[in-house]
């Protein structure tokens, strides 16, 4: 074993690398700036957390998914590794003023992306030495990638402040153009790029046809009548994973069928996330609140009641099967209208034109007695019916657009109806883009050729071939299908007996594991 | 059971209060006016039993029992059982577990009580068997910090968790089987996790009110166990009840206390403090109610206070107003609330 995964195997209990990581981590270790793509589930996380327990210097790692970051905290912790901590928007400011004054106990830093426009954060980060500068789901500073972030535009400048570190930009889903446009915009960094294709081909691919609702629940009690393998289930409407759940536990007295959504409290969710990976559940029914962070290697199915709002996102789901590089299997159920849910999410995510023409009108009543006033969330809720994600787009827009003082006040003088106009356009074209990537996942699902070539030919320049079976439009049917997963023995009868092997594990020897 | 408490608690409110004081007295809101309600109404055993109850929640089981036709509802928001409600209500005998319940002194000390048994026989099970990987199932930092100082202080964890499973069984075989096996599917051990609220519901067919109520009073239970039995290693997870009785007078009240203590008058308090006189009158009433010696002959003679405890006897009718009405303008609002108080006791 060279030293490399003698450090792997004593931090993170694996023996070998997966493809990618040991080449990333090699150049990273050399101060070589690395660009990687690398599929989901291949654990990207791995290339810079072992790093950070190997280099002197700290470890920054920039991304936008807050829970993401939480849950490899945890994760970390859960292994041993302590000097790990997250700042963002979840910490209080006491919190976050008590983690930046001891801010050099810890090797590895992740921080949201806003936190570091903070004055504060940028002075305590400046007192130590970093020697690796991570951008995670680097395709948010596409313009054209799926979730473009303008906070990332502004990372320039951070890496300016910190002294130049070592750059690793990692992304799982990017097409060539959004790979272009993020070397671009770093143009001072010499980039060694790692690109590794990201179609699994250990998923095989299956787009069913149905009629209405109803046929969606007959499938999948018929689906689970001859298989049970840890799967996902994923659904828009947290309403429908609920009943689905409640529908399949009810047929299936064996399995063990749960729900999970953002509304159920934080500890019951952390209950379930734990559950699945022990093999407790074997069904779970989830919004996409689900399954980021979430390190299980066996799930055979992954299975969209209700599709989400493009390509990319669904390229991620379908990856939470089959990290173990076993036989997997992902099906999309599709009946007409299914194009209702996500459209109408995709409305609530932008703002409409009759709130923006109030913002205005608001702002230009202001403007006479006010100079700057602050775009903040009571600010809006009481003048419009808004949310969160749609005031987020505002501000981006005035914030790129100059329109902002310092410390995020928007700054009336500068306000004219120009800007209202523009501000309109934007929106519409916002619009435009993300309801052309919907019809190009419905292009997907309706078309006729193969699935695996149609669903990864955009991202990389040729597509591998199925290592199992390919998809329906190949052949492929769930007949030809033979999982492997490892069973989990019934749960005990008695509550004498689970209670003997709750608080006497030494005993019984098991864990219920077969 | 949930329901069988709404009703319960909606008759004991008379019609004379709406039905969020329901709400606040068994979610435990720390206000003078609740505290009052909860002995007003001779509900302190259920005070604070479910804090994590939404009010949404609350309104849509007081809802689905007005649909049923167990209750009606006024305008102002005041119910009153049909008689079909007060059937259900003798009908369905008290039981045994709602019993469990013993009030205010014991409301948050169950809850501590259970996050720390539970949290340790999750780190003791994992730990027996070496592994020290794994996803603490509680994340309070004061819970985690406390089990952390009890493990430092435990020569042997696996007779620890022997003997813990003989009391735990003998405790079990002591209570309902089913509210036994709802117990026993919720705790934690090595590499399985307990069942959430919804699962254990979902199970065994029960609102996850029920369940949440289920779990809590089977925790009373444990500590009545704990304590009839003396069972030393296991009365150390039982927080401190001096602790306790503080947390349910305000912190506001608490300040006050203390120059009530030192001497102070209401009037130099006042000026002290910079509070509306009413501001400090609701924190003596408070005091008051959590304090049942303290004394009040700063504020009313003593054969005043025993008249109008003798008044409130006979009206059977705990209204401010009610009271005020009876006694004549002799009495001011604090002083009868005040005696009020001092009959809770
Ligand atoms: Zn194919």
């Amino acid at each position: 074993m060279n030293q490399l995964e003698k450090q792997l195997n004593k931090y993170f209990g694996y023996p070998t690398f997966r493809p990618g990581q040991k080449e990333i981590i090699e150049d990273i270790l050399n101060g070589k700036h690395v660009f990687a793509t690398l599929p989901t589930g291949s654990g990207k996380s791995i290339c810079y957390q072992l790093p950070s327990m190997m280099i002197d210097g700290k470890v920054i790692v920039v991304t936008p998914l807050l829970s993401l970051m939480e849950d490899q905290v945890k994760q970390l912790k859960k292994r041993g590794f302590k000097q790990a901590v997250a700042i963002n928007s979840f910490n209080t400011t006491v919190e976050r003023r008590s983690i930046l004054n001891q801010l050099d106990a810890y090797q590895l830093i992740y921080l949201s992306p806003e936190m570091l426009q903070n004055k504060y954060v940028i002075t305590k980060l400046r007192q130590l030495k970093i020697s690796l500068f991570v951008i995670d789901e680097a395709h948010c500073i596409s313009q054209w990638g799926h979730e473009f972030r303008p906070d990332y535009l502004k990372l320039n400048q951070a890496i300016e402040h910190l002294g130049d570190p070592t750059i690793l930009a990692l992304t799982a889903t990017a097409t060539p153009d959004v790979q272009k446009d993020i070397i671009n915009h770093f143009y001072k960094i010499k980039f060694t790029k790692h690109i590794y294709p990201i179609d699994r081909d250990n998923i095989s691919l299956i787009v069913e046809q149905l009629n209405h609702r109803s046929e969606k629940d007959a499938y999948l009690i018929n689906l689970f009548q001859k298989w049970s393998v840890p799967t996902i289930i994923y659904f828009t409407s947290r309403k429908e994973a609920e009943r689905v759940a409640t529908l399949l536990g009810e047929k299936f007295s064996q399995l063990s069928v749960s729900y999970y959504h953002g509304e159920l409290e934080t500890s019951e969710r952390l209950l379930i996330q734990e559950q699945f990976m022990e093999n407790q559940i074997d069904i779970i029914c989830a919004t996409s609140a689900f399954g980021m962070g979430i390190d299980k290697q066996n799930i055979r199915l992954v299975i969209h009641y209700h599709i989400p709002t493009q390509l990319e996102s669904l390229i991620q789901e379908i990856g939470r099967a089959g990290r173990d590089q076993l036989s997997s299997v992902s099906i999309s159920l599709i009946a007409p209208n299914d194009d209702i849910l996500p459209r109408r999410l995709i409305e609530t995510e932008l703002p409409s034109t009759e709130m923006v023409e109030s913002l205005f009108a608001s702002l230009l009543h202001i403007q006479q007695s006010e100079t700057t006033i602050s775009l903040n969330q009571a600010f809006i809720h009481n003048h419009w019916p808004i949310n969160e994600v749609q005031r987020r787009f505002i501000q981006d827009y005035f914030a790129e657009n100059d329109l902002m003082t310092q410390d995020g006040r928007i700054e009336l003088h500068k306000i004219i109806p120009q800007i209202k106009h523009d501000l309109i356009k934007r929106v519409e074209q916002r619009s435009r883009y993300k309801l052309g990537k919907l019809d190009e996942l419905f292009q997907w699902l309706t078309a006729k050729e193969c699935r695996r070539q149609a669903l990864y030919q955009s991202f990389q320049s040729t597509v591998r071939e199925a290592k199992y079976h390919c998809c329906d439009q190949c052949g492929f049917t769930l007949e030809q299908w033979s999982p492997e997963y490892g069973k989990r023995g019934r749960e005990l009868k008695s509550w004498q007996a689970q209670l003997q092997s709750i608080l006497l594990p030494f005993e019984s020897g098991g864990t219920g594991h077969e | 059971m949930f329901n069988y408490l709404l009703l319960y608690g909606l008759k004991q409110l008379k019609g004379q209060r709406s039905t969020a004081s329901l709400y606040h007295i068994i979610s435990g809101r720390r206000s003078t006016q609740t505290i009052q309600d909860a002995h007003f109404y001779q509900m302190t055993q259920f005070y604070s039993i479910y804090q994590k109850l939404k009010r949404v929640e609350f309104d849509q089981a007081i809802s689905n029992l007005i649909d049923q036709g167990d209750l009606i509802i006024d305008d102002a928001g005041v119910a009153t059982l049909t008689l079909k409600g007060e059937r259900i209500l003798k009908e369905w005998q008290q039981p045994k577990i709602i019993k469990a319940f013993t009030g205010i002194e014991s409301a948050n000390k169950a809850k501590v009580f259970s996050d720390r048994l539970a949290l340790t026989i999750q780190t003791f099970a994992n730990l027996s068997v070496e592994n020290n990987q794994f996803q603490p199932i509680n994340e309070d930092l004061a819970i985690q910090q406390w089990v952390k100082s009890y493990y430092q202080s435990q020569q042997d964890i696996k007779s620890w968790l022997i003997n813990t499973y003989h009391h735990l069984t003998t405790f079990l075989t002591t209570i309902d089987e089913k509210q036994a096996t709802i117990f026993v599917n919720r705790l934690s051990g090595y590499r399985n996790y307990g069942q959430t609220i919804q699962q254990l519901a979902m199970k065994h067919n029960l609102s996850n009110h029920d369940v949440h109520l289920i779990l809590a009073a089977s925790y009373h239970q444990l500590i009545d166990y704990i304590e009839t039995n003396q069972i030393k290693f296991l009365a150390q997870f039982i927080p401190e009840q001096e602790q306790q009785t503080k947390k349910f007078i305000t912190q506001s009240a608490q300040q006050t206390n203390r120059l009530l203590n030192q001497g102070y008058t209401i009037d130099q308090i006042i000026k002290i403090r910079r509070l509306k006189r009413s501001t400090i009158e609701d924190h003596i009433v408070e005091l008051a109610y959590a304090i049942p010696n303290l004394n009040l002959s700063n504020y009313i003679e003593t054969e005043d206070l025993n008249e109008i405890l003798e008044e409130i006897k006979q009206i059977n009718d705990l209204r401010l107003s009610q009271i005020k009405q009876q006694v004549g303008d002799r009495y001011s609002y604090f002083q009868i609330r005040l005696a009020i108080a001092k009959a809770s006791h």
